[in-house]
């Protein structure tokens, strides 16, 4: 035991909270996850490959697994394209209101694109704001079909709208990494612009950029809300969703869930290949001179322009949220015709909605406790030590980016029923770690670029002078990474505010509602449902940003450095 | 002040044995040195020192005492970084203080010590800035201090001046000289730059391959190299590369530009052997060509002639090289070089002693 320890520099107390991080994952992940794969290979008779074959030979499946890649596919690009000048412009150029931009910039985040789908809806219905306002300006003189036919554009939109900030995060505070000097050196060399971008500065900021793509595209892939709300059937995700209802456990919808995970699973592989395993470790960061320049009066300008464009077009779905909200007269007109905040009123003095509230700060609180402490202690396991099994506790850690939440809550109410942790008696402490699970590689992943930005070096000079291993991780390393902790901790924090699938499936009675389902639940409602499920939404994209606020605050005035290591 | 003992170390790292079965006694309050090139395990000798790294064989063992299984924390080592490793959120005075604050020094005591080490490196002045409002050669100083301050049992620096500029370099040997002579600590120095070796250390033990090659004082090893590689590797040398053909007072190699005479010899050569007559250039002297020889071989002096193929001028000295008979290139050095001996193309004559002549086996050169 003690040799096997010492082959891999390991101590007891390491060796200990290995252990749990294995029990853990194999409670809350494989076992679930075992049971809904035996569902999808095991018919009454044992194994066997019928439903895949069923799935690869119907024309009709491998066109909605299609579907689901192009989805992915085009929502990374999209989102790739807007992001990057923003984060040049953001990183790279020091002007005045900066900290705004980039504040500004994170507030599409704050609402789930499946509430942002019912504004868009609104806006962009056939007799919706948008026609009515080219009909009246006679631009058009048919309302176009916006939504009709394939919605894919419109849930690639919404989507790109929704996950750019994402990106943008990554983008930036992978361009912030990189080291000037190697930027300068390839100057030397006589490369510039484009030139200058293509060879030295986005190879090195591959790491960050397939970081933040590869969460794009799982997330593209697997989003289940935007393309219910625009009833675009044709997608994986909701084909499972709607298999997994049907409570007679349709072994296809197993079968699906297995071909999303293999699907992921690939593209997790093609982006860790893309990144060459290539060490962009970077020492002696402590005294790297800042590539941050002020930007010239006309940079400026299009800076604003840039940032103050694309906000304007990504808050359209919040524009539309809210004009719903406060409307009590919306037909035939650009803008409603008479306004009212009554539905205001009615959250607080509704049972339901008042209570999903509590019940979703409770709930993300405890999962976002979980996922620091899982987050930090995992991601140091991956960047600083020979673990036994790293490359399976790696995969298992960024698994739940593949995971559909469907799929695991549903492997929770299935595998857990009958136990102290029962869904259908009190789903509390499976929404927090279904919450808490779903967003651990955010967390992961953010620690563990600190670890791999912050020379080890720091850390043994810290053990070399007394320091116990947990006391030169708590005092040099945590405060060193503490930046990308605080960035991992407020998007778990906001992402389980807006949990959906794990939302929908695990909160069985009214009393644990969350907010997300209650505003599904608000929205099946046909008199004043959306108004109110609307006027919901709103308050929540208000919390989410209060608490966006709250994180910059605390930072002073440097909201923009939250997000780099 | 601590000894320390390498117990037949081994430490593999990934595919290669990075650290080959290594027994080496550091005496206390030694200035000793690992030199060798890049690769050759030195820092990974000095890494199981501080308890980074845990041998796979063997044992660490300070004054008798085994830190084999010893975490870093627990060893009382004091290290000096190769990229310094200040703590970036840190000002100088806290990076200092950290050790004391991890072996609950009381405040006063401690503000008493941090000022005590900034002193001793002369870095008062800074106490209150960050790491990087610091130049190279100030943080250097600092990560001094910090490794200093805790009056570790054993110093430990990896390439500490590898970061400098040339200058800074040599004025830092005889700082960090004076500080081992004022508190007599046993300091354990890693460097690839022979120079800074053999100007600083009490011994040095070079390394090649994870292994040991040899050990002694800067003198034993500059003028007895015990092989090719270490002749070469401190100071440089010319190899001729030859046949041993007898052995007696003097030892007579057969080589391309014929018999040498030699004084020293490793041990255990037999007759017939293949070696490598090592002569430092400095050994080398230029004479005209045409000066008739007036010492008779047998007392010991070797004569021979050649073509200048190049000359350095360095100030203190001038580089020759040159080209004998058979193709065969040696260098030469002249100290002092008040007036030029020989231009480009020219031929001259050369003479060194038998006894500046080491007899060394003949081996593969190279990493």
């Amino acid at each position: 035991m003690t040799s096997w320890l010492r082959r891999y520099d390991l101590n007891r107390a390491n060796a200990a909270v290995l252990i749990f991080l294995w029990l853990f994952f194999i409670v809350f992940m494989l076992y679930p996850l075992g049971y809904v794969f035996s569902n999808a290979f095991f018919t009454s008779e044992g194994f066997s490959l019928v439903f895949m074959k069923l799935m690869f030979s119907s024309p009709n499946y491998t066109a909605i697994l299609a579907n689901s890649v192009n989805l992915g596919l085009a929502v990374t690009l999209f989102t790739t394209l807007l992001s990057l000048p923003l984060a040049f412009l953001l990183v790279r150029y020091n002007f005045p209101g900066r900290g705004l931009l980039n504040g500004l910039i994170l507030i599409p985040m704050v609402l789930p694109p499946f509430v942002g789908a019912i504004g868009m809806r609104q806006l962009l219905a056939r007799f919706g704001s948008v026609n009515l306002l080219l009909l009246e300006t006679g631009v058009i003189n048919q309302p176009i079909d916006w939504l009709g036919g394939g919605s894919f554009w419109s849930v690639v939109i919404l989507e790109v709208l929704h996950l750019y900030p994402i990106m943008y995060l990554n983008l930036a505070a992978a361009l912030a990494n990189v080291d000037p000097s190697l930027e300068e050196a390839a100057k030397n060399m006589g490369a510039s612009g484009f030139k200058l971008f293509r060879t030295v500065t986005f190879p090195l900021m591959l790491p960050g950029y397939f970081a933040g793509a590869v969460i794009v595209f799982i997330w593209a892939f697997t989003d289940l809300g935007t393309p219910l709300v625009f009833e675009y059937r044709e997608v994986i995700a909701v084909q499972i969703f709607n298999m997994v209802t049907d409570l007679h456990q349709n072994p296809m919808g197993y079968t699906f869930v297995v071909a999303v995970i293999a699907l992921t699973l690939f593209f997790f592989y093609l982006s860790k290949r893309l990144m060459g395993g290539g060490r962009y470790e970077m020492l002696g960061r402590g005294h790297v001179t800042s590539a941050v320049r002020p930007a010239s009066a006309s940079l400026t300008v299009i800076a604003y322009a840039v940032v103050l464009g694309i906000s304007a077009l990504a808050l359209n779905p919040h524009l539309g949220v809210f004009l719903t909200s406060v409307t009590s007269r919306w037909f035939f007109s650009v803008l409603p015709s008479e306004y009212t905040l009554r539905f205001y009123q009615d959250v607080f003095s509704h049972d339901l909605t008042l209570l999903s509230i509590k019940n979703s700060l409770l709930l993300s609180t405890l999962s976002t406790i979980v996922d620091v402490v899982l987050g930090v202690t995992i991601a140091y396991f991956l960047a600083r030590k020979r673990t036994p099994g790293r490359d399976v506790l790696d995969a298992l850690a960024m698994l739940p980016l593949a995971l559909p939440g469907l799929v695991l809550a549903f492997g929770y109410v299935a595998a857990f029923s009958a136990t102290p942790l029962d869904a259908r008696i009190n789903p509390v402490p499976l929404l927090v770690i279904a919450y808490a699970v779903r967003r651990l590689p955010y967390m992961v992943r953010a620690a563990y670029a600190g670890f791999q930005q912050t020379s080890v070096a720091l850390e043994e000079a810290a053990m070399n002078l007394g320091a116990s291993p947990i006391k030169a991780l708590y005092q040099i390393t945590l405060p060193l990474v503490f930046a990308n902790l605080i960035a991992g901790a407020v998007l778990c924090f906001s992402f389980a505010m807006l949990e959906v699938s794990d939302s929908l499936i695990l909160a069985l009675k009214e009393p644990y509602y969350p907010i997300t389902k209650a505003i599904y639940s608000l929205l099946g409602r046909i008199a004043d449902g959306p108004y109110i499920a609307s006027a919901m939404g709103m308050l929540g994209l208000l919390l989410l940003a209060g608490s966006l606020f709250i994180a910059g605050r605390f930072f002073g005035r440097r909201m923009g450095e939250l997000f780099r290591a | 002040m601590v000894s320390v003992k390498f117990a037949s170390v081994t430490k593999v790292l990934g595919q290669s044995r990075a650290i080959d079965n290594l027994t080496l006694d550091i005496g206390a309050g030694e200035l000793f040195f690992l030199l060798g090139p890049s690769g050759c395990g030195k820092t990974t000798a000095l890494r199981l020192v501080a308890g980074f790294y845990t041998p796979d064989e063997g044992q660490i063992v300070f004054d008798g005492r085994d830190q084999t299984r010893v975490p870093p924390h627990k060893r009382n080592t004091g290290m000096v970084f190769q990229n310094y490793a200040l703590w970036p959120h840190m000002d100088v005075r806290h990076n200092i203080a950290y050790g004391l604050k991890m072996r609950r020094v009381s405040e006063a005591e401690r503000e008493k010590r941090v000022n005590r080490a900034l002193e001793i490196v002369q870095m008062q002045a800074y106490a209150e800035r960050m790491p990087n409002q610091l130049s190279g050669g100030q943080q250097q100083r600092v990560a001094l201090a910090r490794a200093l301050v805790i009056e570790p049992d054993v110093v430990l620096l990896d390439e500490p001046l590898s970061n400098l500029d040339a200058k800074l370099r040599v004025e830092m040997r005889t700082q960090i000289k004076d500080i081992h002579r004022q508190i007599g600590r046993t300091m354990i120095y890693v460097t690839h730059d022979q120079a800074e070796a053999l100007s600083m250390a009490d011994r040095i033990v070079v390394m090649r391959r994870g292994r040991l090659v040899q050990v002694g004082t800067p003198h034993e090893l500059y003028t007895r190299p015990e092989s090719a590689f270490v002749a070469e590797f401190i100071g440089g040398s010319n190899l001729l590369p030859g046949t041993l053909e007898e052995v007696g007072e003097l030892l007579l190699v057969k080589t391309q530009i014929g018999i040498v005479r030699a004084k020293y010899a490793v041990k255990g050569l037999a007759r017939g052997e293949p070696v490598f007559c090592s002569v430092r250039p400095e050994s080398l002297r230029l004479r005209p060509a045409e000066a008739p020889t007036r010492i008779a071989p047998s007392d010991g002096i070797n004569e021979l002639s050649g073509a200048v193929q190049s000359v350095m001028y360095l100030g203190d000295n001038e580089q020759y090289s040159l080209r004998l008979a058979d193709g065969v290139t040696l260098r030469a050095v002249e100290y002092n070089p008040t007036a030029r001996k020989a231009g480009v193309g020219d031929r001259v004559g050369l003479q060194f002693d038998a006894r500046d002549v080491v007899v060394l086996r003949q081996e593969e050169l190279g990493d």
